[in-house]
């Protein structure tokens, strides 16, 4: 059976299979991999089965949707009406939201099957799917390996199948980055295009609702579903409808069309690796006609430093309201000093990461180099807008090395491709582009101008038609 | 003090607008409501809900600025304060620390000028309830919109101090701004001041003394801190900068907390929140909607009703009065009698925290016909407002049951009279004998023979008319 929304949907409306059937298959997925892999964090069956009934019924009133009776995992800071929402935390390990995000209101309004929620760093800081409370999440590609982060959960579950997409979250590279790790496709859209409504916050300027995929197709199904306007988010940008698939439906012309790179991304501390497979990447493009343009950017090798210092003085506030009174914690009354009840709470329930987090975002904040690297980070903006001007898209490596070892605490830096694009804003799109010689995936990144994810799509389609995919070694 | 010394008293006062929302969600802001009634993810502060600007506030932003003759900032944005506190539902407080709404504004008073450093909008903290055997939190307060108007340190006296924020609570309400209850904390002052030497252009080191819940407490307090501040410089030590609070009991004041042991606020822009872009075309339009306020409506009522300034006063003091003043002389032009009676027998009944001035206007108009055509005694005015206020008792049901009206029936009168002078003879022969003090006692007897109450000024004429004649026939 081929895993994606657009084949399920032909079934599901031929009815060549039901979607209980469909369901059940992916329950028994999860039972039979979940154990070893470590993606979903809750999973409430009996409302599945409902879920599924539910969807049944439009179906056979031939009122199906686009996501009627199709089964997606939701990463565990989408908040989710009834069903436990963690964070990936101690301090939220109770805590069930009595609202939905929009995305999930959206979803549920075309009967979507939400098969469970999906582990993911703690509060949705590190890259790796090891910083969660509750356990760690592993690559379907190797067991002994990260899936990446912080949508780890959403990635390795698509890749092994147990979801046929899933909903994550990006700040800075936590889409593409595990995508490109599990081999599977992952949208961070352009900041503004999606309700961050009911999306716990990391930081707010940066934030944005993900997807992961299995094509490039089915990420312009789900577009065109989360991207509803909601008058919630002041931040959601007023469009009118975008056709998302536009360009895969009439293929897009690559002959003149202008692809920048920038050059340090492939020059500087790279696998070489995945420097080839990206670079063959470039070449197919070329080969068919495209323009290579060549951008230096010596700014990207600071963007993982401006990115702390203007993300985490975000995530400290956002963070502020964990006082240990709240959503589900159980508070340990150990003095009449409020403060001091604070401070043991906090520092009980949230784990390593997190803290040093807060301490980075309260020494900026606290020091007054806030201002800095919000100027900072208008730079990087800058200068993707105007590499953008002179270019359709940028294609860059979407990670500069394939999923590492667990506890290899050499690599700490496997946002530094991605990064740069989160801070402008700009959508970004991650497929995978080859595999390496242990088997692990490659991904290569689309980066388009805002609100461009058609054409990203529509690009990234034509080389992802002629890319021969591994099946996951799980399933070997 | 020191005769060398003077105080310098600058004021921040909180004001909560008088929205049917709150500041950034859909929640009401009755005051008084059941504890923990009023509360929605939003305004908790639960994970991932967004505030959304609730523009009504802004509006009333802008009335308070032109009020004050600040200027108007075309641009003004959000920021996150923040701290811990279990009051606090976020562990940030959003305001507008950076750009605020309103700037550079004065107030021209009888005492002196009093200028306005900004007004910026915010948010409400929740209440804490301190039992004594634990604390609760009522969070419908929570999210409360405010305005907190910054005063330069530019107050020298008392008198104008209390002229300041008596004239700020009646505008308010005049422009429904704010209801002024200090009572309730709708409307809260907090005294920041210092002593410096005379003709010295240098501020010395301030003490801020919080929450003064009425202004009999506000002059109490600068009081308090000159007496302490003096203290402390006599002894040659230095003032420290911290909050004090305001002891009622002992009339002193208190240390609440240094500013040098607390943490930064650390703002940060609420990046969740767009800013606030405000065209003139726009302020100008809200800026009309601003009603007469009670300085000009005092001026107004001198000019055009021949009103003696004590009185004007009197009746601009409160909005209620004035506009039951306003509302009368609709129905009956005579602004003399009208304010008269309001002043000197209706306000005795009247709370001066009213909203409304309840009473039958038909009715009293009608009363104050009666008591222009001497109908009605002034002596009984008291007594018939006291019903039609108090008793919410008709003016007809008040006479029916009452013996307020005068009787002018010539007939009825000269009846009486003839029937008392045959009583009494002796007295009548008195009379004639020019004895003419005894007129008073027949006037008496004529009132006391029936239970209405006769026109004095026919009566009068009558019994002269009768004991003229009389006169005569003793004669005979």
């Amino acid at each position: 059976m081929d895993n994606s929304i657009y084949n399920l949907r032909k079934m599901l409306d031929k009815k060549e299979i039901s979607t209980k059937e469909l369901a059940i298959n992916y329950l028994d997925n999860i039972d039979k991999y979940d154990e070893k892999l470590g993606c979903y964090l809750d999973i409430d069956r009996d409302n599945v089965l409902k879920q599924a009934e539910l969807a049944q019924v439009a179906i056979n009133s031939k009122d199906s949707k686009v996501l009627t009776g199709i089964p997606i995992g939701i990463k565990d800071n989408i908040c989710t009406k009834n069903l436990k929402t963690t964070c990936g935390s101690k301090m939220l390990e109770n805590f069930t939201p009595n609202y939905n995000a929009h995305v999930i209101d959206l979803m549920e309004k075309q009967n979507f099957i939400m098969l469970g929620k999906l582990n993911m760093d703690e509060f949705a800081m590190g890259g790796t799917t090891q910083t969660s409370y509750f356990k760690s999440t592993k690559n379907p590609y190797n067991l002994e390996c990260v899936p990446g982060g912080s949508s780890g959960g959403s990635a390795s579950a698509v890749s092994a199948n147990l979801c046929v997409a899933s909903l994550g979250s990006d700040t800075g590279g936590s889409i593409t980055q595990p995508a490109a790790f599990c081999g599977v496709v992952g949208i961070k859209p352009t900041y503004g295009l999606i309700s961050r409504y009911g999306i716990i916050p990391y930081a707010d300027s940066l934030d944005q609702l993900g997807i992961i995929t299995n094509n490039t197709y089915d990420i312009g199904l789900l577009l065109s579903v989360l991207s509803e306007y909601d008058s919630k988010d002041e931040t959601m940008s007023k469009l009118s409808k975008i056709d998302f698939l536009e360009y895969i439906d009439k293929p897009i012309n690559i002959k003149g069309l202008k692809i920048g790179v920038i050059k340090d991304l492939l020059e500087d501390d790279i696998n070489q690796e995945v420097k080839k497979s990206v670079e063959s990447v470039l070449d197919f493009y070329k080969s068919n006609g495209a323009i290579i343009e060549e951008f230096s950017m010596p700014i990207i090798r600071y963007c993982n430093d401006i990115y702390a210092g203007y993300a985490n003085p975000q995530g400290v506030t956002n963070l502020s309201k964990y006082d240990g009174t709240k959503f589900g914690y159980k508070f340990k009354e150990i003095s009449e000093n409020w403060d001091e009840n604070v401070a043991y709470n906090r520092t009980e329930a949230f784990g390593d990461e997190v803290k040093k987090r807060i301490l980075i975002g309260m020494y900026v904040l606290e020091k007054g180099y806030y201002n800095n690297f919000s100027e900072f980070r208008n730079v990087v903006k800058k200068q993707y807008n105007e590499m953008l001007s002179k270019c359709d898209i940028l294609i860059n490596p979407t990670t500069n090395c394939t999923a590492f070892k667990i506890n290899n605490n050499f690599v700490n830096n496997t946002d530094n491709c991605t990064v740069g694009a989160c801070l402008a804003g700009l959508p970004q799109l991650s497929i995978p582009c080859g595999y390496n010689k242990d088997g692990m995936p490659i991904g290569v990144c689309f980066i388009g101008n805002y609100f461009q994810e058609a054409k990203l799509l529509g690009i990234a389609n034509i080389f992802e038609k002629t890319m021969q995919k591994i099946k996951p070694t799980i399933y070997a | 003090m020191d005769e060398n010394l003077e105080m310098v008293i600058g004021l921040e006062i909180h004001a909560e607008l008088q929205t049917e929302e709150k500041l950034f969600c859909s929640c009401s802001t009755k005051f008084g409501a059941k504890e923990n009634s009023q509360i929605c993810p939003i305004c908790l502060g639960y994970p991932g809900a967004l505030p959304k600007v609730n523009e009504d506030a802004i509006d009333l932003a802008i009335k308070a600025g032109s009020i004050l003759n600040c200027i108007i900032n075309n641009y003004s944005d959000f920021d996150r304060k923040s701290y811990f506190y279990r009051d606090l539902p976020k562990g940030f407080q959003i305001t507008q620390m950076k750009n605020p709404i309103c700037e550079n504004g004065y107030l021209e008073l009888d005492n002196g000028t009093v200028y306005i450093n900004r007004i910026h909008i915010e948010e409400d903290a929740a209440k804490t309830i301190i039992n004594s055997n634990e604390n609760k939190v009522d969070f419908n307060r929570a999210g409360v919109p405010l305005i907190e108007i910054v005063t330069e340190p530019c107050i020298y006296s008392k008198e104008l101090a209390k002229e300041f924020v008596e004239n700020l609570i009646l505008m308010f309400k005049y422009a429904d701004i704010c209801n002024g209850k200090l009572e309730e904390g709708s409307f809260r002052v907090d005294l920041n001041i210092s002593l410096k030497e005379k003709n010295s252009k240098i501020l010395g080191t301030r003490a801020e003394i919080k929450n003064l819940s009425s202004i009999k407490s506000l002059l109490k307090a600068i009081d308090a801190e000159v007496e302490r501040q003096s203290q402390v410089l006599f002894l040659g030590e230095s003032v420290i900068q911290e909050t004090r609070g305001f002891n009622e009991k002992t009339g002193k004041t208190y240390s609440l907390r240094n500013k040098e042991n607390a943490l930064g606020y650390r703002y940060i822009k609420d990046y969740n929140l767009n800013p606030i872009i405000l065209e003139e075309i726009y302020i100008n339009k809200i800026k009309k909607e601003i009603p007469i306020m009670p300085k000009e409506k005092k001026n107004f009522y001198i000019e055009k009703y021949n009103i003696n300034s004590k009185y004007a006063d009197i009746l601009i003091n409160n909005k209620a009065v004035s506009i039951f003043f306003d509302d009368c002389l609709e129905k009956y032009a005579n602004p003399k009698l009208i304010s008269n009676v309001i002043i000197n027998y209706l306000l005795k009944y009247v709370n001066n925290n009213i909203e409304k001035l309840e009473i039958n206007i038909d009715d009293f108009i009608n009363l104050i016909k009666l008591v222009e055509n001497e109908n009605i005694k002034k002596s009984d005015l008291s007594d018939i407002l006291f019903y039609m206020y108090n008793e919410k008792i008709s003016l007809d049901d008040i006479f029916k049951n009452n013996n307020y009206f005068i009787s002018s029936n010539e007939d009825e009168i000269r009846q009486i009279v003839l029937s008392v002078l045959n009583e009494n003879l002796n007295a009548k022969n008195q009379y004639s004998s020019g004895n003419n003090k005894i007129f008073g006692f027949f006037m008496g007897e004529c009132n006391k023979k029936t239970n209405k109450k006769l026109n004095s000024k026919i009566l009068k004429n009558i019994l002269e008319e009768e004991l003229k004649d009389n006169k005569g026939e003793t004669i005979i």
